[in-house]
């Protein structure tokens, strides 16, 4: 097959065709028009169904060399397209699919490259009435749960076969179910979650669901492709370019198998921060008890020292399973391991929790790691109750001195500004904008220590601000 | 009302910093919950351009607006349709002079994705195997176009299988297939994930019915009226203003350009179109079967592609009274039993899978908001074997003199589809111009695909 791209019939008026054909190869030489023959890039369906043509998009868009992306039904027409050289390369397979192509010789197995890690996880229906938070929840009796039979393994899996109603491979089925209410909970990938973006997605960590916690989503160059360098280029920027890494979190997928996060204690540096910054939010919104949420909680100093030091009842949320591994221990090493404080793997895009759940809301430099913040923000508002606050933002709040937060903050010393040392995936835009987008009246920007939204959920009632259609 | 200005805003974010006015205001904008996401957009995008910063109240519809605005709480108020906007100026309320109407809403028949039950004109929600539901607030503007529509239930052989208060669950029913089709606003399938076809109908079917403007007010006496009206302005003209709106799916125009459109523009082209059809019959061959002219206008094309060939011709266009307009020119040339046009929108089709042979589309592509989603919909209704020709200029056959003369003001073969290397968005007359076809199509996910820059930019794609 060929993809000529420039004029390619007789043409009538030749010399007006010629002209408009120099004047095209001119003006779309850059970014279009490119006398390469495409590259032909196979997938698989576990992956959300935009993600690797938007990856292939964005490069056809940066570099002009034309891609076809083929999404083949299941492994077997993968491994025959590969032997039969109808693929240059495979983008977003799995590990287990990966290895069986290498052992059948199919791929030049030293170009593998990760684009994503899948994590095992549990997969909720939006607002997770059953309440289903963490892996040992999935024990109780009377649940319905569903068990996707592919390459899901390890300790937790072998417990939830024993009990399941329904085990299948075909995903879709599983989350039909789901959706319907004929099922509580799936144990699934999380990518699939990434597919329904409106379920509550629990990713769970190693330590229980063993290696069958992270399954990589290589990318492979098929062996018997004459074209190895240009796919092994594909590849590259699938796997390491900051485009691929922001159109990956931007599906929602994880970058991260957790295998790296190893526990040095929490960074001590930045608790003086973090107590100036509790004891603000406790003199200024927690007047006495209630329920309170920490979005992007991480290593969990801010969670445990609100609930040291107020009535609150806590909850640290964060979407990598280990780390919140670490702010238990963390919790724990402060012998604050009591029944006010909970930790919850989840993703702030789809909260597991009914509306108007909690009367504060905060949260310390999570935000540009969000991908949606008017969702996010949306979120927030709907398990906010009426009359609760949200404060969320980044730097080190009112109460902490200047020269503190200019010892430990990133890039202190250099004159650079936190962005410009750290890379935030999300960057905030104008927040003023932000609320207006999400129908939000009642807020402030606070720009003591840091950037700061504070925002107040108008008890229930006419023009109730950002509840939307209540 | 005391004067409000904030200090925040001010040192916010170093990215607002560069626009901020001298002074920040504050408004308070009251929105009908049923537009709240675009209107949002909407002011969102004034607020990141001018520095000024915005509260939104929702209100409720019907409701809420009255009260709101009686207690002087809004600075700006958008009222849901014309008949409150009669109330508000009755009482005060100034509809700013800058203020045309922000967006129109259309009548429409709202139908579940691929029209299962080939639905394209009012007369089908009288068939018998179509339960039809409408809004109980609509009742009496639909007496007037569709009385037998309203008949009241307990006579015998009613219509309408029943008024709903609630816009949100008429679309769940919808969607689960309880009822058919609903009459009602475009606006309630604009933002609605589900990807609902939508019949706009043209005033010649619905008359003055077919549209409510929706316009805004600025209260009397408001501390911020020079900023409310900047506002105001802002979301019934500007450039960014409208094409959030088109990327919300909603319909800008009343139709009364239509008729401009015909008189002044349409006839020149008509050479134009023999031209490309002459072209496509010569390239493909296909002269039997069905052909579909995406973003048909006047029917020019349309028409013309019936009577060089023996095809039977759908032409669609988002706008109603386009529609109008190509059945009176195919009425004209006598090619009705031919040629067929519906008022649906590219990016949800009201035909089934696998039913043309051949899709044309000249000069629509840089209309339309998603255009991946638009061209996956051609390829959806594309039968295996069929091509679409799509894109924008003249065409090979037009000699280059001519075809240059043709072309409105800032736009050449090159620039057909709205984009040229030195241009941004201000520059080109298209709300979503096409940079690349090659990106668009990978995007799409669509692989047999030739991209041909002769006589402007078209792509042609082979299923």
């Amino acid at each position: 097959m060929s993809y000529p791209t420039a004029t390619r019939r007789t043409s009538l008026p030749g010399s007006a065709a010629l002209l408009a054909l120099l004047i095209g190869v001119c003006l779309y030489g850059g970014i279009g028009v490119s006398a390469a023959d495409p590259l032909h890039i196979g997938t698989m369906p576990l992956n959300p169904p935009q993600l690797v043509q938007d990856l292939a998009a964005a490069y056809v868009e940066k570099t002009g060399q034309p891609l076809t992306v083929t999404c083949c039904a299941g492994f077997d027409e993968l491994a025959s397209g590969l032997k039969a050289g109808t693929f240059d390369a495979v983008v977003g397979t799995c590990v287990a699919s990966g290895a069986a192509v290498v052992e059948r010789g199919l791929v030049i197995p030293e170009t593998k490259r990760i684009i994503y890690y899948h994590r095992l996880a549990i997969l909720l229906p939006p607002g997770n009435a059953r309440q289903i938070m963490e892996a040992e929840d999935l024990e109780r009796t009377g649940l319905r749960i569903g068990l996707f039979d592919i390459h899901t393994r390890g300790p937790l899996v072998e417990k939830v076969k024993a009990s399941a109603l329904v085990i299948s491979k075909d995903q879709e089925l599983l989350l039909d179910l789901l959706e319907e209410g004929r099922l509580d909970a799936v144990l699934s990938w999380d990518c699939f979650g990434a597919v329904r973006p409106h379920l509550v997605t629990i990713r769970l960590p190693r330590r229980l669901a063993g290696d069958g916690a992270a399954m990589a989503a290589p990318c492979l160059v098929s062996s018997a492709t004459t074209r190895r360098a240009e796919a092994g280029r594909f590849l590259e920027f699938c796997a390491s370019s900051e485009e691929a890494r922001n159109i990956v979190l931007g599906h929602g997928l994880m970058l991260s198998d957790g295998s790296e996060e190893q526990y040095h204690g929490p960074q001590h540096k930045f608790l003086p921060v973090y107590r100036y910054l509790a004891q603000q939010i406790a003199q200024d919104y927690a007047a006495g008890r209630g329920n309170c949420l920490d979005l992007g909680c991480g290593e969990g100093q801010m969670t445990v020292e609100l609930a040291q030091i107020t009535d609150l009842e806590v909850t640290g949320l964060d979407i990598e399973p280990e780390v919140l591994e670490l702010a238990e221990r963390y919790a724990q090493e402060c012998r604050m391991d009591d029944s006010r404080l909970h930790w919850v793997c989840a993703d702030v895009h789809s909260l597991p929790y009914p509306d108007k759940t909690f009367d504060l809301i905060v949260s310390r430099g999570s935000m540009p790691f969000w991908r949606d913040h008017l969702q996010a923000v949306k979120e927030t508002l709907r398990v906010l109750r009426p009359g609760g606050i949200a404060f969320i933002g980044g730097g080190a709040g009112r109460l902490c001195p200047p020269e503190i937060w200019e010892q430990v903050r990133p890039g202190s010393g250099t004159g650079k500004e936190v962005g410009d040392v750290f890379h935030f995936p999300f960057p905030l835009g104008n927040l003023d904008a932000l609320m207006t987008r999400a129908g939000v009246a009642d807020y402030r920007v606070l720009t003591e220590g840091g950037t700061w939204l504070e925002i107040h959920k108008s008890p229930a009632g006419l023009a109730a601000s950002g509840g939307g259609r209540e | 009302m005391k004067p409000r200005i904030t200090l925040t805003v001010c040192v916010s974010l170093a990215l607002a910093a560069l626009s901020l006015p001298a002074f920040a205001a504050t408004l308070d904008l009251g929105v009908p919950d049923q537009f709240e996401s675009a209107i949002c957009d909407a002011a969102a995008a004034f607020v990141e351009q001018s520095g000024h910063q915005l509260r939104v109240h929702y209100v409720p519809v019907p409701a809420g607006a009255f009260e709101m605005a009686r207690e002087g709480r809004m600075d700006v108020i958008i009222p849901p349709c014309n008949n409150s906007s009669k109330e508000f100026s009755d009482k005060g309320w100034v509809r700013p002079e800058t203020g045309k109407r922000i967006f129109c809403r259309r009548m429409a028949i709202i139908l579940p994705p691929k029209n299962p039950k080939g639905i394209s004109l009012l007369s089908d929600l009288y068939r018998p195997d179509v339960r039809v539901a409408s809004l109980t607030v609509l009742r009496d503007r639909i007496q007037k176009f569709a009385p037998s529509l309203c008949r009241d239930v307990h006579e015998s052989g009613d219509i309408m299988a029943m008024w709903l208060r609630d816009g949100e669950q008429m679309m769940d029913l919808l969607a689960s297939g309880a009822i058919d089709a609903a009459l009602a606003w475009d606006t309630f399938a604009a933002d609605d994930p589900r990807n609902f076809v939508v019949i706009r109908l043209p005033r010649s079917a619905a008359g003055d019915q077919a549209v409510a403007p929706i316009t805004a007010f600025v209260t009397p006496g408001s501390d911020e009226s020079e900023v409310s009206q900047q506002l105001v302005k802002f979301l019934s003209e500007s450039i960014a203003a409208q094409d959030i709106f088109l990327k919300h799916g909603y319909v800008l125009d009343d139709g009364s350009d239509a008729a401009w459109y015909d008189k002044n523009a349409a006839s020149r082209f008509e050479p134009v179109y023999r031209n490309i059809v002459q072209q496509v019959i010569d390239d493909y061959g296909i002269t039997r079967g069905r052909a579909l002219d995406i973003g048909c206008g006047t029917g020019q094309m349309a028409v013309a592609l019936a009577q060089m060939t023996s095809l039977e011709v759908t032409g669609v266009d988002i706008e109603p009274e386009a529609i109008a307009t190509s059945e009176r020119h195919a009425a004209e040339a006598a090619l009705s039993d031919r040629c067929h046009f519906v008022c649906a929108d590219a990016h949800s089709l009201p035909f089934p899978d696998n039913h043309f042979d051949l899709v044309v589309s000249r000069g629509t592509l840089p209309f339309l908001r998603d255009q991946a989603l638009a061209v996956r919909e051609v390829y959806r209704a594309l039968k295996p074997g069929g091509v679409a020709f799509l894109g924008g200029g003249m065409g090979r056959y037009t000699p280059e003199e001519e075809a240059r003369k043709l072309y409105p003001k800032g736009v050449s073969p090159e620039t057909a589809l709205g984009w040229g290397p030195s241009q941004t968005r201000e520059d080109s007359i298209f709300p979503f111009p096409v940079r690349s076809f090659e990106v668009l199509m990978t995007r799409a996910g669509i692989h047999d695909y030739t991209v041909i820059n002769e006589g402007g930019r078209w792509v042609e794609i082979r299923k």
